[in-house]
């Protein structure tokens, strides 16, 4: 068993780079606060850097930056980070289960069925708190997901990448025709649109305290499963061939994709691309095996949302840039790249 | 070729869905907020109407209704090109990204020109014709590879990426518009029928009365495209040659009818497919027919977004999308 | 055939009768409550609006179609309930039961706007479908921002021949406004800065002083100060989107904060920033319902003058 295993893990040229892998993650540690502190000291309001220093170890509610900093950026910033996070793990795991270098989250319906479900929140249910939006936002999540790859899954001729981003395309169009009929039958159109133009924004410590842990959570998961990612991501026959349960390894994994992406969009509503472009990056960089491909994803998206995000409220300030059109400008070329690149072993 | 009982069908099958055309713009030209009588109706039309009358039909309902009809013709012979010559059924110019590309124009228009209430219906149309086309001219160098030309799996996939980041720039410019403008530009993305005044039948009638009657004279063209490669060039097509030409002339279409009728998808998708199950897959017979059903189906759907849900009723758009976006996964499916 | 025509003819005819009937009874109604006489529908006037435009308009206009969301009080003040309105107005709630009998139409739902018969159509200059509406109605139109919340309501007045009326709420206006600036500046004193903002989406938006909002009570009407920044910034483009950070740079010794709309909560009213404002921490950030004081036409002004003035002087 072992033998056959080692096999084909050559045959399928896995390869990890751990001292690589290892190097990558600290230093995308570092990256991550430093990108932290420098998002927290720049702004509207203009603060030192060692001010930003003093407001966290000695917090002190009578001076006017430490509030700033402790009550508006900081949750922010946290905000952006565990986001980007959960976007990049959740396409890293997609684009691992589906062996569809283009999946992301944005692009298989996950987002497009959670901004249906923040639509109904804003219509029918103003006063609604953080925590029932979440969980609004991983029911539709699941209902794109379960439409997306339940369509997959019913075709003859299996889950072919190319069928899999048409259902997503197709799925996608639904709701978020659906949601859009919603908005505008209840004048709620740029409401929902400045909501999510409007990103990280205002995130505040009590959604933070609900968010961390669920994300945390679902990374963890993510992380236990890895190995068995990896396996799944040589195809499912090969998985089924080394003896694993690969109902259960899905279950887990899209359940782990679901709330990691409803979590990121009840905060920030749909951004596409993240989970596309990071574990591409991440790949590229520790190879292959996904037990380094996730943890590492999970820092590079954090730092990538973090500074998109500091680069979105300082590019045209006093007005904020939408994030999400920040992430897409990266974004779309990544994804033509790719396309051109892939479009031939995709079919 | 045919056999009697084929020539049979198709004849039976045109009439129907001419038959089946004319009933549905009579429900459309019959419904509405304005209450009209057949009887008053019938006057109107031989010309003995009253004012009002003259202003409901003449000016408020025809002219939206032809729209509609012409927009949904023009987006369902610009899908049945498409997937002739892609050898995908599943194709659609919105997947081409082209109402993306033209909801960027609209906006930009919007933001950045003063909505001069008169100027702007003749100008905004332009603007997003330009839109359609840049994008869809951007798509196909994208996924034009030398030595390999272009590979219809991977136009579909630059089009639906592009199509998204499309449609986040469109958001975030849209979030800086005020309230009224933000409206009509929702509206326009959603697929309200907007133009909705004889200028714009006047400037949409010029591309469906010329780009039709020409793909259909190119019907056996796209009969030999739509069969392997090398049986094409064995029959002496240019392949490379046609095929720019008729996906240009997808690309125009759809573009000239998405610039007067808002962001409407799956039209294109829809009536080919309907047309292809009914009549067989010979586009001599099989584009009229999906050309006819187009028009039905953009036009059932504004009659009914217009009169459900007062006062502002639903765009077509979103019942289109609503009907299609399932049948387009019954196909995914069942292919 | 010949039969059947007169048929057609005799019931249309019936129709006519009935519509015009139905017509009739509309006006003697809406006559007898406002106290107008009767006047023909022939009778014309012209009326010159902001470009000049010379615009045949009914004397005496009866069915007014409001298709501007902020002048529909205008016209219920002048005595006129519209017979069409957009959906904003509707959700003022100073207007209480006076809109119910009016319309919602909007913007291109013309069948319904013929239907209900206007004989005089108001919009904003910039509205997309004054084509159509034209061929309805006599439409006039005016810029928003032209004309000051006064000169407005006289404009207004004019288009629908009660100048004089306007005129006359005015002058009355000019009055209750000293007598609110007397009690106000008794209560609080000169020197005090004011601030209005609301939250929308996720950003804060801080207005200038004509921008509805009880703007042009606070600062022309009970003329109060705004802080220098604030005066300096906004003033000038009427509002501005800012970030949280920099509510503190703006930020008066009285902040009045819109109740919003579009953001399911605002919680920026749980941070520190917000708490330690020195305007919170004193209770002078005073909150009003955004959807009612959006508007600035006299009945609106009026309760948004009521409340404010209670506000500032309730403490003293």
């Amino acid at each position: 068993m072992f033998k056959t295993k080692t096999k084909l893990i050559k045959e399928n040229k896995v390869y990890s780079r751990p001292a690589v892998g290892t190097v990558i993650l600290l230093l995308g540690f570092a990256l991550l606060l430093l990108s932290i502190v420098l998002a927290i000291s720049v702004g509207a309001a203009k603060i030192q850097f060692l001010t930003v220093w003093n407001a966290v170890i000695n917090y002190d509610p009578t001076r006017e930056a430490d509030r700033i900093i402790m009550s508006l950026r900081l949750p922010r910033e946290l905000g952006a980070a565990i986001v980007g996070a959960a976007f990049a793990v959740s396409g890293a795991i997609m684009q691992g289960m589906t062996r569809n270098p283009l999946a992301d989250p944005g692009l298989l319906g996950l987002n497009a069925g959670a901004s249906l479900a923040l639509a109904c929140v804003f219509a029918f249910n103003t006063g609604a708190n953080y925590l029932t939006v979440m969980i609004l936002s991983f029911i539709g999540a699941g209902i794109g997901a379960m439409l997306v790859f339940g369509l997959g899954s019913m075709s003859r001729g299996g889950l072919t990448p190319i069928r899999i981003t048409l259902a997503g395309a197709a799925v996608s169009a639904l709701l978020s025709s659906l949601g859009e009929g919603i908005a505008l039958y209840f004048k709620l159109s740029q409401d929902l649109a400045f909501w999510t133009a409007g990103g990280v924004s205002g995130t505040n410590w009590a959604q933070l305290k609900i968010i961390v842990p669920v994300v945390l959570v679902g990374i963890i998961v993510a992380v236990m499963f890895s190995r068995q990612l990896t396996i799944l991501s040589f195809g499912e026959e090969v998985a089924r061939g080394l003896g694993q349960r690969t109902l259960f390894t899905k279950i887990v994994l899209m359940t782990v994709v679901l709330i990691l992406a409803g979590a990121a969009v009840s905060l920030v509503g749909a951004i596409a691309f993240v989970g596309l472009m990071v574990p591409h990056i991440v790949r590229f960089l520790v190879g292959t095996d996904y037990r380094w491909i996730i943890p590492c994803s999970a820092i590079f998206g954090s730092v990538l949302m973090v500074l998109a995000d500091t680069f979105a409220r300082t590019v045209n300030a006093p007005y904020e840039t939408p994030v999400g059109a920040v992430v897409a400008m990266i974004g779309v070329p990544f994804f033509l790249y790719l396309a051109r690149k892939g479009g031939r072993k995709l079919s | 070729m045919m056999n009697a009982h084929q020539i049979k069908r198709v004849r039976v099958t045109t009439i129907t869905a001419i038959l089946l055309l004319i009933a549905v713009f009579i429900i459309s030209v019959a419904t509405g907020f304005a209450s009209l009588t057949p009887s008053e109706l019938f006057r109107t039309i031989i010309g003995q109407g009253t004012p009002r009358e003259n202003l409901i039909l003449f000016e408020f309902r025809l002219p939206r209704i032809f729209v509609a009809i012409l927009a949904g013709m023009g987006l369902a012979v610009s899908g049945a090109i498409l997937q002739s010559i892609t050898k995908n059924p599943l194709s659609d110019p919105g997947i081409l990204g082209i109402n993306a590309g033209a909801g960027l124009m609209v906006v930009v228009y919007i933001m950045f020109f003063t909505v001069e209430t008169t100027s702007f219906l003749y100008v905004l149309p332009l603007f997003a014709l330009f839109g359609g086309m840049v994008t869809a001219f951007v798509i196909y160098i994208m996924s034009y590879i030398k030595g390999e030309g272009v590979e219809p799996t991977r136009l579909v996939l630059v089009g639906v990426g592009l199509a998204a980041a499309l449609y986040g720039a469109t958001l975030t410019l849209s979030t800086r518009l005020d309230m009224e403008d933000y409206s009509f530009m929702a509206n326009w993305m959603a697929g309200r029928i907007w133009g909705d005044d004889w200028t714009f039948v006047l400037s949409l009638l010029p591309w469906i009365l010329l780009l039709i009657p020409y793909t259909m004279f190119k019907s056996n063209v796209l009969n030999t495209l739509n069969l392997h490669e090398n049986v094409s060039v064995g029959v002496g097509v240019n392949v490379s040659r046609e095929r720019i030409s008729l996906i240009m002339i997808s690309v125009a279409l759809a573009s000239a009818s998405v610039a007067v009728s808002g962001g409407i998808a799956f039209v294109g998708l829809m009536a080919p497919h309907i047309a292809r199950s009914l009549v067989g897959p010979r586009h001599q017979v099989f584009l009229p027919v999906a050309a006819l059903i187009g028009g039905i189906l953009l036009l059932a759907a504004d009659t009914i977004g217009r009169v459900v849900l007062d006062p502002s009723g639903i765009p077509a758009g979103i019942i289109v999308t609503i009907i299609g976006a399932p049948y387009f996964m019954y196909l995914l499916a069942k292919k | 055939m010949k039969r059947t025509t007169k048929q057609l003819l005799v019931s249309f005819m019936t129709l006519l009768l009935v519509f015009v009937l139905a017509a009739c009874g509309n006006n003697s109604e809406e006559g007898a409550s406002t106290g107008e006489k009767e006047s023909s529908k022939n009778e014309t006037r012209i009326y010159k609006d902001e470009k000049g435009k010379e615009i045949e308009v009914p004397a005496e206009p009866k069915r007014v179609a409001m298709m501007a969301a902020t002048y529909a009080g205008n016209l219920l003040d002048l005595g006129i309930t519209p017979v069409a309105v957009n959906e904003y107005p509707k959700a003022n709630k100073f207007y209480g039961n006076k809109l119910d009998k009016a319309e919602v139409v909007t913007a291109d739902s013309y069948e319904k706007l013929l239907e209900l018969d206007p004989d005089l159509i108001i919009t904003y200059s910039d509205d997309k479908n004054i084509k159509k509406y034209e061929e309805i109605a006599p439409t006039v139109t005016m810029t928003y921002d032209k004309y000051d919340y006064m000169e407005q309501h006289v404009e207004i007045g004019k288009m629908v021949n009660k100048e004089k009326e306007a005129k006359s709420w005015v002058k009355e206006w000019k009055k209750k406004a000293a007598d609110a600036r007397e009690k106000v500046k008794s209560a609080i004193g000169e020197d005090k800065t004011f601030m209005v903002m609301e939250a929308y989406g996720k950003d804060m938006y801080v207005y200038g002083k004509n921008w509805g909002r009880g703007t042009e009570v606070i600062y022309q009407a009970l003329e109060l100060k705004a802080p220098k920044k604030l005066e300096e910034d906004v003033f000038g483009p009427g509002w501005k989107a800012i970030s949280t950070e920099v509510i503190p740079t703006y930020a008066g010794d009285y902040i009045f904060v819109g109740s919003g709309a579009g953001n399911p909560d605002n919680s920026f009213m749980e941070s520190d920033v917000w708490k330690e404002l020195p305007a919170v921490k004193n209770g002078n950030a005073i909150k009003f319902d955004s959807e009612s004081f959006y508007f600035n036409d006299p009945i609106s002004l009026e309760k948004e003058l009521d409340i404010i003035v209670e506000e500032l002087t309730k403490k003293k």
